[in-house]
């Protein structure tokens, strides 16, 4: 018999603990998530949305869930077999991985790893890679236009994304998260939270706008623009498969809330009620893990919002608003920052 | 309006002289080539040729001001096969009608596609259904049935039974209908996509056969005939009334416009007389189907434009316009509630009320779009100078309508011909100058509050009194004759050539000209060299219905 006092064995313990946390966490967000975006969006359009599965259409995930598992999975006859098998898998697990360095209470996170940011920042840019294998396993003309897009569209969001968060990791002087979201837990005089926002306004604005064409939302939701495109790179997809690619859809849009809260919402502290619960035990990680989601569905609703207000943009004025607009001003952030810092 | 009246009728009277003038010169430079030129009614004239001679008169015709290739129709006499050319001219406000006389056997005729590129669709629908060639037409093609058809069905010895038109390889029929090779002159590789007949934003079966480069779309070809249902072949088997109630079926988004054209060109066979407050209902009920399209047009851009909301509040705010129109007709889409002679019946009790209700409320809504689509600076940029159409290539192309107007060029039906009681009204032609999507938006967006205007003012004078003419007999046997209908529905010109052979209840042709058929056609013309979400919004505000255009 092993000895539990065996790190490795105790990391590999903890590690699948952390695993089915996460998954499970993200699983449940994205089925109430679905629930939730269509009834808000039938709110703003003056609609009901879901009324008919269970109390307030709440079990209609589930009813959607089961449709899908139930439809015929239909494979093109002319696609790239392994490629398009592939790409879904593909794009649930990307979608997973950023999520693993992503703290909802102190020390609840799958991995509190050094470099956390930058980790985040390389595998969420992976996600382009199982929609260029949609697209382009599919041998679909309608997929392969959605597919360039997504690489055109990642290429100009990716870098203000990764420049904005320089100006914080500055001024924490780690890339771990815990240490980020433990950096903002002050406050002045006790009611002002000294979060990142109040820091790095500009590196706010310029974040949000790549977080959400990172997550290929209204207005940004080129690849996959139904008027123009039928459905973009999953266009093919049907069932179980097409499934994969909302669920991962859905868990960008957790993770990225998640990521905004983290970065400059002062993750899991709110200013009176974290000091409040700081020695009360396990009371305190409800709270924490409380206050952290509920900072997550700020964003989630105000994402919902805008969709409901914003018609989609232009492939082109993406690219030149990634460039022209977010890169400068994701680049001077960062100098001002290291001036202010170093002075 | 009340000093202006007279004015008017002077101007008619002064029209005659001019055309008289018209006529007289066409005959004196064309002798015995024109073989009758006679002035049908004030703002209608017609000549009859020779199909040989056509060429040189619609020359002059066009040098002489004749602008506006409204229509063209194929008509089979047994005896001989007629080109009926209609010819609206913008300057002079007066229709010309041509008929072209051509031998049975090999009815050929030279192509006016040189003089008004408008003809290009036109004569490759006459050529689709009566068979009629064009000579020097650049691609003459069937328009709606598939090149492996066989026959001309608008031909008076077609035989529907048995089934001798039809041919084997229906999945090669659509394939031969366009050439997908790639443009000469393009050094970059192509790619052909084709967009339909089954895509979100195509708004029925319409498949565009679109090349590009990129996203760049380089040549644009619409293919139509996927809900062709052959309604000019129904007509003939029909008696009039009967064929009432398909005309809904055309452009179903605005059936009333649709019944109201096609009994303006029955009565003007019958000489009938509509009595008055069947007259201002008909304007206050095409009025309210202008809006209710219009909104749907709001609607369906807005889904276009990736704007689900704008898409809904179109809905809300049409579903108003729907229930009026439940309240008189008891239908909610196809309302089939015109008659030759006036109206089914009278409106309800309290509709009146119910339409100021609407009135009221409609504008407040409608500030909520101002804020949407106004305010929002996506929406500005994606539709400010894309798909720009000049006025001289919109006119040369034969578009009519909201899209016209976009371009700058004041022409509505209802100002120029006016028909029914439009002449009485006090309203203002709705004109942008740029051209572009945007402007087409606007122009149907103000077009909506010019109609509650025309509605205020005809609910105030409403007559009392029949609502149908007691003149039309119960058997409609419209003495020999045509009759050239031209209304301005919420798309466009909408006109009816009905021709009656003054002994069978049957019109003997009915040739539907189709307001969004000729703004398609002019589609390709302005929308290539933008890139793909360029095209899909330049596409949606021509504002179409398949309906219509496939007939």
């Amino acid at each position: 018999m092993v000895s539990v006092e065996n790190p490795l064995i105790m990391n590999i313990i903890r590690g699948l603990i952390g695993v089915v946390a996460v998954i499970l966490f993200l699983s449940l967000n994205v089925l109430f998530l679905t629930w939730l975006e269509r009834k808000v969006i039938a709110r703003i359009h003056v609609r009901y949305g879901p009324n008919r599965a269970g109390p307030y259409g709440l079990l209609q995930p589930i009813a959607d869930m089961i449709k899908l598992l139930t439809k015929e999975d239909i494979v093109p006859e002319k696609a790239d077999k392994l490629v398009y098998n592939l790409a879904p898998m593909a794009a649930f697990l990307f979608a997973l991985m950023p999520a693993a360095a992503i703290g909802i209470g102190s020390g609840l996170i799958a991995a509190d790893i050094g470099v956390g940011v930058l980790y985040i920042a390389a595998v969420s840019s992976l996600s382009t890679m199982a929609i260029l294998m949609a697209a382009w396993g599919s041998n679909n003309k309608y997929s392969l236009l959605g597919g360039m897009r997504t690489a055109a569209q990642s290429l100009s969001y990716e870098i203000p994304l990764v420049l904005s968060m320089i100006g914080i990791v500055a001024i924490v002087g780690s890339l771990s998260t815990q240490d980020i979201v433990a950096a903002q837990s002050q406050a002045w005089f006790g009611i002002i939270p000294k979060w990142f926002i109040f820091y790095q306004p500009l590196a706010f604005i310029v974040f949000f706008a790549a977080v959400v064409a990172e997550m290929g939302r209204i207005p940004f939701d080129l690849p996959e623009s139904e008027s123009e495109l039928v459905a973009g790179f999953h266009t093919e997809y049907s069932g179980m498969k097409f499934a994969m690619f909302m669920f991962a859809e859905y868990i960008h849009f957790v993770v990225g809330s998640a990521l905004v809260v983290t970065l400059f919402l002062g993750g899991w502290h709110l200013p009176i009620i974290s000091p409040l619960v700081e020695n009360m035990g396990w009371i305190k990680y409800l709270v924490q893990v409380g206050i952290f989601v509920a900072k997550m569905y700020v964003i989630i609703f105000i994402l919902m919002w805008v969709r409901g207000t914003l018609t989609r943009t232009k492939v082109d004025h993406v690219l030149s608003f990634g460039w022209k607009g977010l890169l400068p001003l994701a680049l001077a952030n960062v100098v001002i920052t290291g001036v202010i810092l170093s002075i | 309006m009340a000093e202006e009246k007279p004015a008017k009728e002077e101007k008619v009277e002064e029209a005659q002289e001019v055309k008289h003038g018209l006529l007289d010169t066409l005959k004196s430079k064309f002798g015995e080539k024109i073989l009758e030129a006679k002035l049908r009614r004030p703002r209608r004239l017609q000549v009859r040729i020779k199909g040989e001679d056509l060429y040189p008169v619609a020359e002059f015709l066009k040098s002489s001001g004749f602008d506006h290739l409204s229509c063209i129709s194929g008509v089979d006499y047994e005896d001989r096969i007629e080109a009926v050319y209609h010819i609206w001219s913008y300057p002079r406000r007066e229709l010309m009608q041509i008929n072209a006389e051509l031998p049975r056997e090999n009815p050929e005729i030279a192509s006016l596609v040189p003089l008004y590129r408008a003809a290009d669709w036109h004569e490759r629908e006459a050529y689709d259904m009566v068979g009629i060639i064009f000579k020097g037409h650049p691609n003459l093609k069937r328009m709606f049935l598939p090149e492996s058809f066989k026959g001309h069905p608008l031909r008076k010895d077609f035989k529907t039974e048995p089934m001798s038109w039809y041919s084997e390889g229906e999945a090669e029929m659509w394939e031969t209908q366009v050439d997908v090779s790639p443009p000469e002159e393009g050094e970059t590789e192509t790619m052909v996509l084709n967009i339909g007949p089954q895509h979100p934003s195509t708004h029925g079966v319409c498949r565009l056969v679109t090349t590009l480069s990129g996203e760049t779309v380089v040549k644009i070809e619409p293919v139509i005939g996927y809900l062709h249902r052959g309604v000019e072949k129904i007509a003939e088997k029909r008696t009039y009334p009967q064929f009432l109630p398909l005309t809904d079926r055309m452009d179903y988004i605005s059936s009333i416009t649709n019944n109201l054209a096609y009994v303006l060109a029955v009565e003007e066979l019958l000489g009938v007389k509509v009595p008055e407050r069947a007259e201002y209902l008909r304007v206050i009920l095409s009025e309210l189907q202008r809006i209710a399209n219009h909104l749907m047009f709001i609607a369906a851009f807005g889904a276009d434009l990736g704007a689900w909301t704008v898409m809904m509040y179109g809905f809300r705010e049409r579903e108003m316009v729907l229930d009026l129109m439940e309240q008189v007709s008891g239908q909610r889409l196809l309302y089939n509630f015109l008659r030759i002679g006036g109206l089914k019946e009278d409106v309800p009790e309290g509709w009146v009320e119910n339409v100021r209700n609407f009135l009221r409320v409609l504008p407040e809504r409608l500030a909520d779009y101002k804020t949407y689509f106004y305010n929002n600076e996506i929406f500005i940029k994606r539709c400010e100078g894309v798909g720009v159409l000049e006025p001289e290539l919109a006119i040369e192309l034969g578009v009519t309508g909201p899209m016209l107007r976009a371009s700058g060029v004041a022409r509505d039906v209802r100002k120029d011909d006016p028909y029914s009681i439009y002449d009485r009204f006090d309203f203002e032609v709705v004109t942008e100058e740029a051209g572009d999507t945007l402007a087409r938006f606007n122009v149907r967006f103000r077009e909506i509050f010019e109609s509650l205007n025309i509605i205020e003012q005809a609910l105030n004078d409403l007559p009392e009194g029949e609502v149908r003419s007691p003149e039309v007999p119960k058997v409609i046997r419209p003495p020999k004759g045509e009759a050239y209908s031209r209304i301005e529905s919420p798309k466009g010109e909408l006109a009816y050539y009905i021709v009656s052979d003054g002994k069978s209840p049957n019109p003997y042709r009915v040739k539907i000209r189709s307001p969004a058929f000729c703004n398609l056609s002019a589609f390709p013309h302005y929308a290539t060299g933008e890139i793909i979400p360029d095209m899909i919004v330049n596409f949606a505000s021509v504002d179409i219905v398949m309906g219509e255009i496939d007939r």
